[in-house]
């Protein structure tokens, strides 16, 4: 698994996960330069974050990240506190920003128009992503279906979109729209599938006639 | 860097992001990337007819390759600042070994 944290605009990391056996709520990342600093090549930094499950809602924020270098300009420790999408937690720009959203649902939107809901459990720089109890949702006009696919990595050139989903308005959105069984859905998409094709061959003629006609 | 550093500038401002499949998400920019990776909160969905699922999400993350338009309020931009700023860039370029 691999995390990508930046170490403010500087370099970039990526994290090997070593998970502690001897506690069940710790585990101990330790976290490998990944890229090197281009002005000093002695810059190595090593960093090991104490990232802790939280038990209720397993989620993970970043309690602890003690920086030490080695080399170069001397030991300059420092301790940050970071609770994920809090307050006073450090803000990560563009993909490393997605820390914030680890664990939790989201839908990530493709750019050939599928859309999956599932929750977050890894990601990286180029946004690839691990998505955890993944659902394909299908819908047509005012019917959905949720198509259960387990685990799912997605390659992040294929990444459109990805969107923190709010529980309680998604729940909501159950109540706007109808839910069906997939073989239902997959029948209406076969037959949308079905009506393209004959109006292509031009045994159907669209209605209402198209204006340039 | 030069657009890099001019959508920083933004961050916190409300803009609408229109993606290449013509889905226009407004929003203020939480945050940017060098790959113009933006990250938008308090989400609205302009077009929300054609992605109904889209109704539940309060925070986006776009990936830059997809974005077509960012469009911005006028008051959020100094023009003649980031004039001076292309053509230093410009000039350091060409002045380059």
């Amino acid at each position: 698994m691999v995390l990508f944290c930046s170490d403010i605009g500087v370099a970039i990391f990526s994290i090997c996960f070593f998970s502690d056996p001897d506690s069940s709520t710790a585990l101990h990342f330790e976290i490998v330069p990944y890229l090197r600093k281009r002005r000093s090549t002695d810059y190595t930094r090593k960093l090991s974050a104490h990232i802790y499950k939280e038990l209720n809602g397993c989620s993970h924020s970043v309690l602890r990240c003690d920086m030490t270098s080695r080399g170069g300009r001397g030991p300059s420790g420092r301790s940050e506190e970071t609770t994920q999408s809090g307050s006073g937690a450090i803000k990560l720009p563009g993909a490393a920003s997605l820390y914030e959203q680890l664990d939790k649902l989201v839908l990530v939107c493709l750019r050939d128009g599928r859309n999956f809901f599932g929750w977050l459990r890894s990601f990286d720089q180029y946004a690839n992503l691990i998505l955890d109890n993944t659902v394909e949702r299908l819908t047509v006009e005012d019917s959905y279906a949720d198509v259960p696919i387990g685990i799912f990595v997605i390659r992040g050139e294929n990444v459109m979109l990805l969107g923190e989903v709010d529980e309680e308005r998604e729940l909501n959105v159950g109540s706007s729209m109808k839910q069906v069984t997939e073989p239902e859905i997959r029948r209406a998409l076969a037959a949308i599938k079905e009506d393209r094709a004959a109006r292509r061959r031009g045994e159907k003629v669209e209605w209402p006639i198209p204006e340039e006609y | 860097m030069l657009f890099f550093s001019f959508f920083k500038t933004l961050e916190s401002k409300l803009v609408t992001i229109e993606l290449k499949n013509d889905l226009k998400i407004k929003g203020v920019l939480h945050s940017v990337d060098q790959y113009l990776n933006c990250k938008l909160q308090q989400v609205e969905v302009l077009n929300a007819e054609r992605y109904p699922h889209l109704l539940a999400v309060s925070s986006v993350f776009i990936r830059g390759s997809v974005v077509r338009y960012v469009h911005i309020n006028p008051s959020d931009v100094n023009v003649p600042l980031l004039q001076d700023a292309s053509r230093r860039e410009y000039g350091e370029g060409r002045n380059a070994p």
